[in-house]
């Protein structure tokens, strides 16, 4: 490190650096970083969702049994380190082992364990499981993802994917583009499916916040569902390695209250009717068809204006995140 | 079988060392298994300098991405960039248009646009602005303009060299270093020596084995360092995984994806003739009373993970063909029809489905971990029971718990898989097998602490590094439970929770295991002692600094870090995580600077150390009864085996120790 080249900039992220890892060493702060010096410190991000709460548990649950496992056997570990140490003239046991020890220390992890997978796969199954049917509450949304960017879609007023009421950042059939990439808006207190799929490669959809993680394989249509319990922004970012930009492929999930929902909800309609020349107070009583793609053809159909999603008419700007977000 | 040296055969060849041989066939082609042993030695451990030097690399970028890294002006530009001085970008007076977050890692400008979030609007001022806040480290930070100005040029890794540096870290650590040390290395000198046998079964094979690894380790390293055609990193960069479409899709854009895909055939080939060759050798010829039974548990560990090799390479070589015939023949075992890049269908005949090659992939590389582990679990137990010197505690239930670790390791693939976009029922099943693999886990665990029980330890250099596989495996161990648990794993798959719970395995299970065995079979290998202080300084170091690189890393894990990730800015809740990142860089420097006193401590006494008598260590097993290093042919008498291989502080004897070859008056050989 060759402090002498360095100029202001580097000297006080220098200094800064310094002065983190010197809280850091010591173990009690993080060097006055306000955000982090809450729950988020050295722990989860705080949960938001409903099934969230059940996975954090298990988590402190395997967590606390771990550790105390750990400490227990360091401790033996250094008690025999210490005690038998070399002595000059120490007459080892000579004993080759114990079957009743073999059994006790089997059996013991064991049911530890067992009771450990059965707690585990009880919250699996209602996770991973049973998702909620599509009628009544249910918020759907379509993901797409593709090198560097999420593309989403609603099913607009109809609630089926694939009619021209949709709105989206992607479609080649239509031209009526909504919503910016990246951001999937959701209303708060009801269950969420959001189906996922990829153009290119693999993805992988994580909204920590959510405790919520699902590939997006190319070639399948994969559901998750959960219901948020919190409203903010939250972060999602892809969780499988996608290319080089990797990294870059952030974006926003964002709860809103009913009320707000339901009205960024109406102006989605209105602007999706007001393009596509329909009028937005008619009532989806005529329930038209789709227009005619079967969902399976969806998958490679989905090219040629996914880019084009990026100049938007929307009022507020894709990166406007206020700090106040997701990690509150 | 007129091919296999049969162990009465000693007799009649009379003394290997009067063997002629000329210099290229004694150091470079030999035949000879201690030979081929230290070449599988030395290459690993030159492998082992790039794989880390790459590790370094990637810390460096992670906690200071906006900083120079050191040699970065040597490094071609494919590899990295530098970000122009700050007045190339913003001239005082200049109100400069600052490109979103967004849209400049996006459209690929350089770093250092990404850097200026705002700078106050000149026109607030009657002059020109004076402070201007600026992201540093994700924070925002008021810093005078003179200071923006003054900024010079530095280097950082690109984007795609930084993913051909993680995906070649990983590589070069698995197939280059681990597999080859512990299996190629510690496999070939031990083996024969372990049984009582004067060579491999197959010794040409085992050269064989041997020699593909360099052209493979070429192949690799030339397509790390290719070019693509835009300048820019032709490396291979979808990580060890090489998970397709991506792999198939970068191997469309470079040559050195595809050159990492034959590079792993080839190294695949070579762990088959290894294992067939390891398999032979112990079923055939051990020595007259070496009942399978009396085996020395290293000699156990490869011969399970020889057959974990024969059973699961074949796999992982039948999937990387069909990868290699996707990249390059048109075909689309794994690919979809209408996959689009850049807006361009591509020209696939399609069918194919992403999740195959992760089954297949796993089905080896499951496996692979443990072929990774339980020769390192041999070696601990050897190093273990001799230093302590007391007879290993539940010799038979190791033996059962290798085994059971070993078939079990057959079935929990899918567990990298809970969210991989299979149906999640499978994950319950693959859940109750990866739980149960815990249980021989703990078996043998507890064994080896039951060997330290009474026991009279010494603490060596090897056996230090023993005792740290043992505490860093339970580690590792238990932060698999975290993964086991399905619905934790949908938070923590992918993250640097993973990447905790791998090196506390791989780097506190495998290295130190690897370690511990330098430092107890150096005398037998060279001949010459190595230095004990040297060796605890550096196990010391080595101890602290991996702790603090890898620990770390499970809280940024639990902070939700994805990882491969080559920044993290765009991401707020990861914010908090960057003094983390920056403490688990010195880590990792402090780590890759501890094994300096490795490097001095082995080729000072490579060369300069003193002459190692026949039995330094007072051990039981049959390696310790051939001179140091052991000539051609290995004994100079045929051993003959009375008893299990830790007889430490017997009652039989006065001294602490019964070889297994010393015959007391009322023994017979047989097993």
């Amino acid at each position: 490190m060759d402090h002498g080249r360095r100029d202001g900039v580097n000297r006080r992220a220098w200094l800064m650096k310094t002065m983190r890892l010197a809280g850091l060493l010591t173990g009690f702060t993080w060097g006055g970083d306000a955000r982090a010096a809450g729950s988020a410190g050295w722990w989860l991000p705080e949960n938001a969702s409903a099934h969230g709460g059940r996975i954090d548990a298990l988590f402190t649950l395997i967590f606390v049994v771990t550790v105390a496992t750990m400490i227990l056997v360091f401790a033996f570990l250094a008690y025999l380190l210490v005690k038998y140490r070399h002595r000059a003239g120490r007459r080892v046991a000579y004993v080759h082992g114990n079957h009743r020890l073999e059994v006790l220390w089997t059996l013991t992890p064991a049911v530890m364990l067992v009771v450990m997978g059965i707690l585990s796969l009880r919250v699996w199954a209602d996770v991973s499981l049973n998702p909620p049917d599509s009628s009544g509450d249910v918020t759907e949304v379509e993901v797409l993802a593709q090198q560097f960017q999420w593309n989403v879609r609603y099913p607009g007023k109809d609630r089926r994917f694939g009619t021209p009421d949709d709105f989206y950042t992607f479609d080649p059939k239509h031209e009526v583009k909504s919503l910016l990439p990246n951001r999937v808006t959701v209303p708060v207190g009801r269950p969420v499916k959001i189906y996922l799929m990829s153009k290119d490669v693999l993805h992988s959809f994580f909204l920590p916040h959510m405790r919520m993680k699902r590939d997006a394989v190319p070639g399948l249509r994969g559901v998750i569902y959960f219901t948020p319990t919190r409203t903010g922004r939250f972060d999602l970012a892809c969780a499988e390695l996608c290319g080089p930009q990797h990294y870059s492929m952030a974006g926003m999930f964002e709860v809103l209250s009913q009320e707000q929902y339901d009205a960024w909800y109406q102006e989605r309609l209105d602007e999706v009717a007001e393009q596509i020349g329909e009028p937005a107070a008619e009532e989806p009583t005529t329930e038209e068809p789709a227009s005619s793609e079967p969902a399976a053809e969806e998958g490679k159909t989905q090219e040629g204006k996914a880019d084009e999603a990026d100049e938007p008419k929307q009022e507020e700007p894709a990166d406007t995140r206020p700090a106040d977000g997701a990690t509150q | 079988m007129s091919t296999i040296t049969h162990p009465h055969a000693f007799e009649e060849h009379g003394h290997g060392h009067e063997h002629r041989q000329s210099f290229v066939t004694k150091y470079i082609f030999s035949c000879d298994h201690k030979q081929i042993g230290r070449q599988f030695l030395f290459s690993s451990l030159f492998f082992f300098i790039i794989g880390g030097s790459m590790a370094l690399a990637i810390r460096w970028h992670l906690a200071y991405p906006k900083e120079n890294i050191p040699l970065g002006s040597m490094l071609p530009r494919s590899m990295v960039d530098h970000a122009p001085a700050a007045p190339a970008v913003w001239k005082p007076g200049h109100r400069v248009q600052f490109t979103s977050d967004f849209e400049g890692i996006a459209s690929g400008t350089p770093a250092v646009f990404q850097k200026f979030t705002k700078v106050e609007h000149p026109s607030a001022y009657k002059t020109d602005p004076v402070t201007a806040l600026v992201a540093v480290n994700g924070k925002e930070v008021e810093v005078p303009v003179e200071d923006l100005g003054s900024r010079e040029e530095y280097y950082f890794v690109r984007d795609e060299f930084y993913t051909t540096l993680f995906t070649m870290h990983g590589s070069v650590m698995i197939f280059l270093v681990i597999i080859p040390l512990l299996v190629g290395a510690f496999g070939n000198f031990c083996v024969p020596l372990q049984i009582g046998a004067k060579d491999m079964a197959f010794p040409v094979l085992n050269m064989i084995s041997f020699w593909l690894v360099p052209p493979a380790a070429l192949i690799m390293m030339w397509g790390t360092f290719h070019v693509a055609g835009d300048g820019s990193s032709g490396g291979p960069g979808s990580g060890w995984t090489s998970y397709p479409p991506l792999a198939t899709i970068m191997a469309s854009r470079t040559f050195g994806q595809t050159c990492w895909l034959i590079g792993v055939l080839i190294l695949g080939t070579s762990s088959i003739l290894g294992a067939v060759n390891y398999v032979t050798t112990i079923i055939k010829m051990r020595a007259p009373g070496m009942g399978l039974f009396r085996m020395p548990l290293t000699t156990w560990a490869i011969f399970i993970t020889s057959i974990l090799v024969l059973f699961a390479t074949p796999v992982l070589a039948a999937a990387a063909l069909m990868q290699l015939m996707d990249q390059t023949a048109g075909t689309s075992f794994f690919a979809p029809k209408g996959l689009t890049v850049s807006n361009e269908e591509l020209p696939l005949s399609g069918g194919g489905q992403p999740l195959l090659w992760q089954h297949l992939f796993w089905f080896y590389s499951h496996p692979a971990v443990y072929i990774m582990i339980l020769p390192a679990m041999g070696i601990v137990s050897d190093v273990l029971s001799t230093f302590a010197r007391k007879p290993i505690f539940g010799y038979r239930p190791m033996i059962y718990a290798i085994a059971a670790i070993a078939g079990l390791g057959f079935i929990v693939w899918g567990h990298h898989m809970f969210v991989s976009g299979m149906n999640p029922a499978l994950g319950t099943s693959f859940a109750l097998a990866t739980i149960m693999i815990a249980l021989p886990s703990a078996i043998k665990t507890f064994n080896w602490l039951g060997t330290l029980w009474g026991g009279n330890i010494h603490f060596t250099a090897a056996m230090l590094n023993a005792i740290a596989f043992v505490a860093m495996f339970v580690i590792g161990g238990l932060s698999g439970i975290f993964m086991a648990a399905t619905p934790v794993d949908i938070y923590i798959h992918d993250t640097y929770f993973i990447v905790a719970h791998i090196h506390y395995v791989l780097f506190g299970g495998s290295v130190f295991g690897a370690f511990a065995g330098l430092y107890y079979w150096f005398p037998k290998m060279f001949g010459r002692m190595m230095n004990e202080s040297l060796g605890k300084i550096h196990f010391a170091c080595t101890f602290i600094a991996f702790n603090m690189t890898f620990f770390a890393m499970h809280i940024l894990g639990m902070g939700g870090m994805p990882r491969r990730y080559a920044g993290y800015e765009k991401l707020p809740y990861l914010e908090h995580l960057h003094p983390m990142n920056v403490f688990i860089t010195v880590g990792a420097f402090l780590l890759g600077a501890s094994q300096i006193f490795f490097a001095i401590n082995f080729f000072y006494s490579l060369f300069k150390g003193p002459k190692a008598p026949r039995n330094p260590w007072h051990s039981n097993t049959l390696e310790w009864t051939a001179p140091s290093p052991p000539g051609h042919g290995n004994f100079e008498t045929a051993p003959v085996v009375y008893r299990g291989p830790y007889e430490y502080g017997s009652p039989q004897v006065e001294e602490d120790y019964l070889p297994q070859t010393r015959r007391l008056a009322t023994e017979h050989a047989t097993a």
